[in-house]
């Protein structure tokens, strides 16, 4: 079932994402950027934010002229920043969205991940908090609504006898000190908890992205600077509690359940809401599964030399003081609880080379449900006949199924950046095959460096350098091509092909 | 090229933003109707009469409850019906709020209605059915379409108020 | 057949790296015991892997030490671990290949490598490390 859905979500996203890996460049491809896109508008929306605070009046009378002016006499400015506040969060809300549904369709959040995503849950309701506060604060026949609908939702919950929502039915009820409230609301308290909140979600990762790349950001900001030209944001008639609007013209992004607060009741919007929470919530447990075993440092074979610590991209190795009394100055440690597996640190160790020697292969950091040996095995036996290519693919790359579908000599991984370089130099000193092509995961790695860190050691920029006698352009990266139709994996495969006939001529 | 292809991509994102970020229109009323709004909190009757006790009676409390009215606590919920031109739009009984029952209850209801010549009836029976118990007020308004019309409590909590704005 | 012996002399100043470089000696004069008794060709092989394998690890602490301490030499010290290791490979596929003839070549090849990147990149670590300094 959840596979089912994973797959759905994968599929659905595919298109966009060849289609913005072609017009972007991978480097630069929205898709891989959600995350920090979406930090992005939250900067927008704050500098937009800040200027439109200069000339807004927290008073019943005061809030929509203020507004009403920025919109018409300040149009050029005021107006501009206007709709750039409105824009970006709506922008927000979409890549978000995306952002939620691509870590979803990757597994990125399950077991051992959960941190990261149980503390993206309060920051979904702190954009919405902020975005219908943020609404409010206009006054306009949109606020009306949002005010009184808002209020009947928060009547809702069993802790105050009077209800708030009866302030916002006679224009006698209402007093500025209300709007000096939302504004505190939407101005400082929110945002605090938003900014505490960002931290916390990525704190736990290793070099997390908050900013895409400058040409992504720059692109985004034209457009959004036009859109803002263009289209202004429009803004409706004052509010008038003595009348109710006719229509009202919502923001769909922020505002898509409150129609549902009328149509079915406060209890069963309060219900939806918060069932969805649990949901997401619970999400990484469910199905309960059983994480793979965590990586195991041998200190027979481990001299500190930290390289493991440095790579991995969830801070789960850590150098600690010798412990076995050798003369060294540090071993790794695996931490069980956020070591996810994935064995880019095996990549790195410099032990983990497959040559035959005297003692066991045994590297310094392994996986034991991949381990070296077993890794070394299992080429063994795919080469059993010297191949002309073999294929390394780990287990979410798009190659993978059009590789085992068509027989070809494959040797499949958790995360690219589980090879060590030395694996290459041995299967192509040893004759094994002609050609290597190596498949990461479409789009942004799944263990998030795991390709950029195999390119790196491949291009020598990056401990451990593939030695500089192997040929490097007997190695190929299938990520760095336009390969993942099954099209155009196939030309790749025919095109290494041809490069080891022309080897042989 | 690709550069088209990346001003089609932020053309097509941001296309899709603006087009919901301001509709399409969610329809409260419909053209030719109003809306009614029932808000108002009181505090009904107490469910009974209070008792005076005798000397003996008070010398056997303890010396900081020897008040000589003892008055139960409990407070009748309040029955309200709403009528439009005859016709019963909003019946309820409402519970007064408190653990012990004891406080105000509040009234809550927006109820749609057409614009034009309105009868407009509100009963509150807030004293358990007793006859002399409850407020009722009567009005024939002219309800504008797009109007919200309070009906309320005055400050005195004795009578009941229809509030229309200026038009 | 010149078995080479540690001498305090050769200390860079930094424990971990002395002894490792005493351990490269050890399997160095294995490699040469194996050659002096005409040891089996293929296990011969695995003693060099075995020293590949040491060296890599050796020379991935030395440049973390190097980075660490902000070693203004650090490129070309660095540059000269991977023209070893480079070398070392080409020895082990020449005995894999070549056999017997790519083992003559063998026991000077050992002597040149460690004194030659020993006296000069690593005592060059000294001055910038030890505990004169």
């Amino acid at each position: 079932m959840l596979a089912l859905l994973q797959n759905l979500a994968r599929r659905l996203l595919g298109p966009p994402h060849r289609y913005l890996r072609w017009s972007f460049s991978e480097q630069h491809n929205p898709l891989n950027h959600l995350g920090s896109l979406s930090i992005f508008f939250c900067w927008v929306v704050l500098v937009s934010g800040i200027w439109l605070l200069f000339f807004f009046r927290t008073s019943v009378t005061g809030a929509f002229e203020s507004v009403h002016y920025l919109a018409t006499e300040q149009w050029y400015l005021g107006g501009m920043m206007r709709s750039l506040h409105r824009y970006a969060s709506d922008a927000l809300v979409v890549t978000l969205f995306l952002h939620i549904v691509k870590e979803f369709s990757r597994n990125a959040y399950r077991l051992k991940r959960w941190f990261s995503w149980a503390t993206g849950i309060p920051l979904i309701w702190l954009v919405f908090l902020l975005g219908v506060s943020g609404y409010w604060l206009v006054w306009d026949e949109l606020a009306q609504y949002v005010a009184i609908t808002s209020a009947e939702l928060i009547d809702r919950i069993p802790v105050f006898t009077d209800k708030m929502a009866a302030n916002f039915l006679r224009p006698s009820l209402l007093s500025d000190r209300f709007f000096t409230l939302m504004a505190f609301l939407h101005l400082i308290g929110l945002p605090i908890f938003l900014v505490f909140g960002i931290w916390l979600h990525v704190f736990k990762l290793s070099r997390p992205r908050i900013n895409p790349t400058r040409r992504l950001m720059a692109g985004t900001l034209i457009a959004l600077l036009l859109l803002a030209a263009t289209f202004p944001a429009p803004l409706q008639e004052k509010a008038d509690l003595a009348r109710v609007p006719q229509v009202v013209q919502l923001d769909w992004f922020y505002l898509h359940f409150y129609p549902l607060v009328d149509r079915w009741s406060p209890g069963a919007v309060w219900s939806l809401l918060l069932g969805l929470s649990g949901l997401l919530f619970v999400a990484p447990w469910l199905p309960p599964g059983k994480a793979p075993a965590v990586a195991v440092v041998d200190l027979d074979n481990c001299n500190g030399c930290q390289r493991c610590a440095e790579d991995c991209p969830y801070d789960a190795v850590q150098m600690a003081a010798r412990s076995d009394g050798k003369r060294y100055q540090q071993e790794a440690v695996v931490d069980p609880e956020l070591c996810v597996s994935c064995g880019i640190c095996v990549g790195a160790c410099p032990t983990a080379t497959p040559f035959r020697r005297k003692s066991a292969l045994v590297p310094g950091i392994d996986l034991p449900d991949l381990s070296m040996r077993q890794l070394r095995e299992t080429i063994d036996n795919v080469t059993e006949i010297p191949t002309r290519v073999l294929a390394f693919a780990c287990s979410d790359s798009a190659e993978l199924r059009w590789l085992k579908k068509n027989g070809k000599p494959c040797v499949e991984v958790t995360c690219a950046g589980q090879l060590p370089p030395p694996f290459f130099d041995y299967v192509l000193s040893k004759g094994l095959a002609r050609r290597i092509l190596v498949s990461g995961c479409d789009g942004d790695c799944r263990f998030r460096f795991g390709s950029r860190w195999t390119e790196m050691r491949l291009r020598r920029e990056r401990d451990p350098h593939l030695r500089r006698r192997v040929g490097a352009h007997r190695i190929t990266l299938a990520s760095s091509s336009d390969s993942t139709s099954p099209a155009g994996i196939a030309s790749l495969w025919r095109e290494l092909d041809n490069a080891i006939d022309e080897d042989e001529s | 090229m690709r550069l088209i292809g990346q001003a089609l991509a932020f053309a097509a994102f941001f296309a899709f933003v603006a087009t919901f970020s301001a509709g399409p229109g969610f329809e409260l009323l419909a053209e030719d109707e109003a809306l009614l709004s029932l808000s108002f909190s009181h505090a009904a009757a107490r469910v009974g009469e209070c008792t005076r006790l005798s000397q003996q009676e008070l010398q056997q409390l303890p010396p900081n409850m020897r008040t000589p009215d003892q008055c139960p606590r409990g407070r009748h919920p309040l029955d309200i019906e709403l009528r439009i031109d005859g016709v019963t739009v909003y019946a309820a009984v409402i519970p007064p709020s408190g653990f012990h029952a004891d406080g105000k209850a509040t009234v809550y209801e927006r109820v749609r209605l057409g614009a034009g010549p309105r009868h407009l009836q509100l009963r509150i029976n807030d004293a358990g059915g007793a006859p002399q118990g409850g407020l009722i007020a009567s009005r024939q308004l002219h309800v504008q379409p797009g109007q919200n019309i309070a009906v309320f409590l005055d400050a005195d909590n004795r009578r009941i108020v229809f509030e229309q704005g200026e038009p | 057949m010149k078995y080479l012996r540690w001498n305090d002399s050769y200390s860079v100043g930094i424990d971990a790296v002395d002894f490792e470089h005493q351990t490269l000696i050890e399997m160095i004069n294995m490699i040469y015991a194996e050659l002096d008794d005409r040891r089996d060709i293929d296990e011969i092989r695995r003693t060099v892997a075995d020293v590949h394998t040491e060296i890599s690890a050796h020379f991935a602490l030395e440049e973390r030490i190097m980075r660490d301490g902000h070693y203004d030499e650090y490129e070309a010290h660095k540059n000269d671990h991977e023209e070893l290791l480079d070398q070392i490979r080409t020895m082990m596929d020449a005995i894999e290949n070549d056999g017997e003839a790519a083992l003559e070549m063998l026991s000077e090849q050992l002597a040149d490598w460690f004194s030659a990147h020993f006296a000069t990149f690593d005592a060059r670590m000294h001055s910038k490390f030890g505990p004169s300094h």
